[in-house]
């Protein structure tokens, strides 16, 4: 072991004072231009209120392409500041604007406060992003990942974004680094676009209790996650009255990572447990890609299904898609993305689609 | 839309520099290093990884080192490559993941000559510099 005279300090002493880092204020930036069009598909009446054929890019915003090509579905920009506010604490705020009709304008996803109670434990209060999949926590941050988008499929649910605290641990085991957090909280959505699709009227959805926990294991090329969120749902419609009032639901996933000299591999599991009163719903993916240069090609398969306690019809569909990534710089990337998404559900859903996507994403 | 691509010599001076590295042969000897004063003698490759991505921090003497990122894209390229195995571009998504989720902030990026300078003034800041003539400072490791 180098650096005999390097020591950890233990877990509740003072914060630790770092050297020669003043107080300051940082701001950084996200933005990503994404255009897409739907090649072809099988579904010729309107779904809900989108026109077809059509392609489902974002659930939670419902970002939602047709045969006319569209920059105005996915597009966005995010800023962020970031303040150091003395030795242990710091504040952020992050905002972001989308093109997405029925989301259009800018939210406040990020607000929050960090302390520092040493240096491998930090606590948080305020707004952050609630971590259901890998990439919940940057899903607007095109230039962190390889596609135009994660696989939707998986990606996207009712709720992105929750206020509450929580509590982070990073140390290190053996070879393993490993960050493990804890959070608490809840989240109130007034006119939810995506639950308006399988309910009339103007949708509210509170997500309330909050309760969850995740591990993020690294060793050399691997990295592992493990999540598990449960909360309480209430969901009332302005037409249909109450809908579910406190029932509980859990959230269970699971993603594995590789990046091996030029190959690597994406992929993620999750389970949505809503069957005691509702439905249960399986979905994964799987990617794998190889660093030619500047370029990524990228293979990913995708698959959901549902199932429905009533027995009513259930949706299921699969995606292939070839994502090719091409890093302009140390920055910006440029990225073109086929997608091949079948349609196999029983329930009337949006039918088979091809969509061909194109996008720019660059951080400052 | 901006495309600022580099001028095509510059992008074939990188796959070459890429190319290189992927072989096993650095393009440049590096040297990490600190200030005299620094109560630190040497790190190791992980250590050092680890602090310029943030995954660990390394108290001495009830302080935090604090790593100096450096701006020269060249230099940087072959330092993260050494230590991380890690393009810049790769370095700079993982900070795009980790300050978006507030998870953590990059170091603070300098000029080299800025960041010599500075760590020349003050013991407790590490950063990195081309190996030779490095008698001003403490050199605590040594990337081939």
């Amino acid at each position: 072991m180098a650096g005999v005279s390097l020591l950890l300090l233990p877990a509740l002493a003072a914060p630790a004072a770092a050297w020669g880092e003043e107080g300051d204020v940082r701001v950084s930036g996200f933005l990503s231009l994404v255009g897409g069009k739907v090649l072809d598909g099988s579904r010729q009446t309107p779904y809900n209120d989108f026109e077809c054929p059509c392609f489902i890019a974002d659930w939670q915003h419902m970002a939602v392409y047709n045969e006319d090509f569209g920059l105005d579905r996915e597009s966005r920009a995010g800023i962020q500041l970031d303040a150091r506010l003395g030795e242990a604490w710091s504040a952020r705020l992050q905002a972001v604007a989308r093109a997405t009709e029925g989301s259009r304008g800018a939210s406040l996803d990020v607000a929050s406060i960090t302390y520092t109670l040493a240096p491998e434990w930090t606590v948080q209060v305020g707004r952050k992003r609630l971590p259901i999949y890998y990439y919940s926590d940057f899903q607007d941050v095109g230039f962190a990942y390889p596609w135009v988008r994660p696989p939707q499929d998986l990606y996207g649910w009712e709720v992105g974004s929750f206020n509450g605290a929580s509590l982070a641990h990073n140390t290190r085991w053996g070879e393993w680094n490993a960050r493990a957090s804890l959070f608490y909280g809840g989240e109130h959505s007034g006119d939810n676009v995506l639950a308006g699709n399988y309910f009339s009227g103007r949708v509210e959805v509170d997500w309330h209790d909050i309760l969850g926990a995740d591990l993020e294991l690294t060793r050399d090329w691997l990295n592992l996650r493990l999540v598990y969120i449960q909360s309480h749902v209430d969901t009332r419609s302005s037409l249909e009255g109450d809908i579910f009032s406190g029932e509980t639901q859990r959230i269970y996933g699971l993603a594995a990572n590789i990046d091996h000299g030029n190959w690597l591999v994406r992929s993620e599991l999750s389970f949505f447990d809503r069957w005691d009163f509702y439905f249960k719903s399986t979905a994964a993916m799987l990617g794998v890609g190889y660093r030619v240069g500047d370029f990524t090609p990228m293979f990913t398969y995708s698959h959901y299904r549902d199932d429905n306690r009533f027995g009513d019809p259930y949706q299921e569909n699969r995606t292939l898609s070839f994502s090719l990534r091409y890093d302009i710089d140390a920055s910006s990337a440029l990225k073109l993305q086929y997608d091949r998404f079948r349609d196999d559900s029983t329930e009337d859903f949006v039918g088979d689609a091809q969509l061909l996507s194109i996008a720019y994403d660059r951080v400052f | 839309m901006h495309l600022a691509l580099p001028p095509r010599h510059t992008r074939l001076l990188f796959l070459a520099l890429g190319v290189l590295l992927a072989s096993g042969a650095s393009a440049q000897p590096i040297s990490v290093v600190t200030h005299e004063d620094t109560p630190v003698a040497s790190l190791s490759r992980e250590d050092v990884a680890d602090l310029f991505l943030g995954k660990r921090k390394l108290a001495i003497a009830g302080r935090v080192l604090t790593p100096i990122d450096i701006g020269d894209e060249t230099l940087r390229e072959a330092f993260y490559q050494a230590v991380a195995e890690m393009s810049a571009v790769r370095v700079n998504a993982y900070w795009a993941r980790m300050v978006f989720s507030a998870q953590g902030r990059p170091p603070r990026k300098l000029p080299l000559s800025e960041a010599r300078t500075l760590v020349q003034a003050q013991p407790g800041l590490i950063t990195y510099v081309p190996a030779g003539g490095n008698g001003e400072f403490k050199i605590v490791l040594r990337l081939p």
